[in-house]
């Protein structure tokens, strides 16, 4: 009966001395950048001065640029999609299977643009930096209307790609611009496709906090050198507060409720 | 999990294609091609639909092979 108790002690003390390894190494890498930093407080000061006034300057060109990007990039997607179905062989399995990947990866592409978008456009114009008054009434108007034009046609370019999507997947169900989409398009997956999403929400949900921490650590160290202020830090106490209450009450509520 | 089964035989015989099986058991297509390349072990539920349509038994359709036996 000892046996498999010292089998599991061994195995927790190797995992104890692990973390430990872990936490030291990351003190130190952290100590040694804290190090560096303060070395070369005065280059990196000017280099971060330097880029904060490029970025005022010609923040509204990246903007403006990213927004007809994202345009172009919108309808392109849509264009291939729609492509791609068409080509699409009914007896091709694997064939279903890479459209609803590529499907997917143009999803997401348009996601992850229309935010880097929205975040270009709000920087430029900032509440420190009053953007009409420096950059002019016209470059603000174009700015705004190229911002306002990319979202919408992103937006209904990703309504598009879920079109192609119901289209191969006859019994989905949802509109993607709809508040209730997320939910119609859950309750018409099928076990496979709900295993599928949970474990990508899962992986999400335990990758995040990773992510918060090294912000937080990074954000505390450039504070020493660089006026970050103290909103940052609560912006990620919250996020991470609010993913983890929202996890624990689902938890707590399919507990004894399995569907 | 090692779940061997004949369903691209006895959907064959029922004469339906994937897509037509998936609806009449409440999966999609995909869900269908995976089970059949077995990559996807079908929950009880499922596979009962599944043997109810292709009326034939559960263990005539899926069987459970350990690795190694």
């Amino acid at each position: 009966m000892k046996e498999p108790n010292l089998e599991i002690r061994a195995e927790k003390r190797k995992v104890l001395i692990k973390f430990l390894i872990i936490i030291l190494s990351v003190g130190v890498a952290s100590g040694s950048l804290s190090v560096i930093l303060h070395i070369n407080n005065k280059e990196l000061e000017s280099a971060f001065k330097l880029c904060k006034d490029w970025y005022q300057e010609y923040g509204w060109h990246l903007s403006t640029s990213f927004s007809a990007a994202l345009v172009v990039s919108s309808i392109y997607t849509v264009f291939r999609g729609n492509s791609m179905c068409l080509n699409l062989e009914e007896e091709d399995e694997f064939g279903y299977e890479k459209l609803e990947r590529k499907l997917n990866t143009y999803n997401a592409c348009l996601t992850a643009c229309m935010i880097a978008g929205i975040t270009f456009f709000l920087t430029t114009f900032t509440g420190s930096r009053i953007g009409i008054d420096e950059l002019g009434v016209k470059e603000s108007i174009l700015c705004f209307v190229l911002f306002s034009t990319s979202i919408f046609i992103c937006a209904f370019a990703q309504r598009k790609l879920v079109e192609l999507k119901k289209q191969i997947n006859p019994d989905k169900k949802g509109d993607a611009l709809s508040f209730h989409f997320q939910k119609e398009w859950l309750e018409s997956c099928d076990e496979l496709e709900k295993m599928r999403l949970y474990q990508a929400a899962y992986k999400v949900y335990a990758v995040t906090p990773i992510l918060y921490l090294i912000l937080i650590v990074v954000l505390h160290m450039v504070s020493f050198y660089f006026e970050v202020g103290i909103l940052p830090f609560f912006i990620i106490g919250i996020l991470w507060i609010t993913q983890t209450v929202i996890q624990v009450r689902e938890m707590n509520r399919l507990t004894g409720s399995i569907k | 999990m090692p779940l061997y089964n004949c369903l691209k035989e006895y959907r064959a015989k029922r004469g339906l294609n994937q897509q037509e099986l998936g609806k009449l058991v409440g999966a999609s297509r995909q869900t269908i091609s995976l089970i059949e390349r077995g990559d996807y072990s079908p929950s009880v539920t499922l596979a009962l639909k599944i043997a109810d349509i292709c009326e034939a038994r559960v263990e005539d359709i899926f069987q459970y092979k350990e690795e190694g036996k």
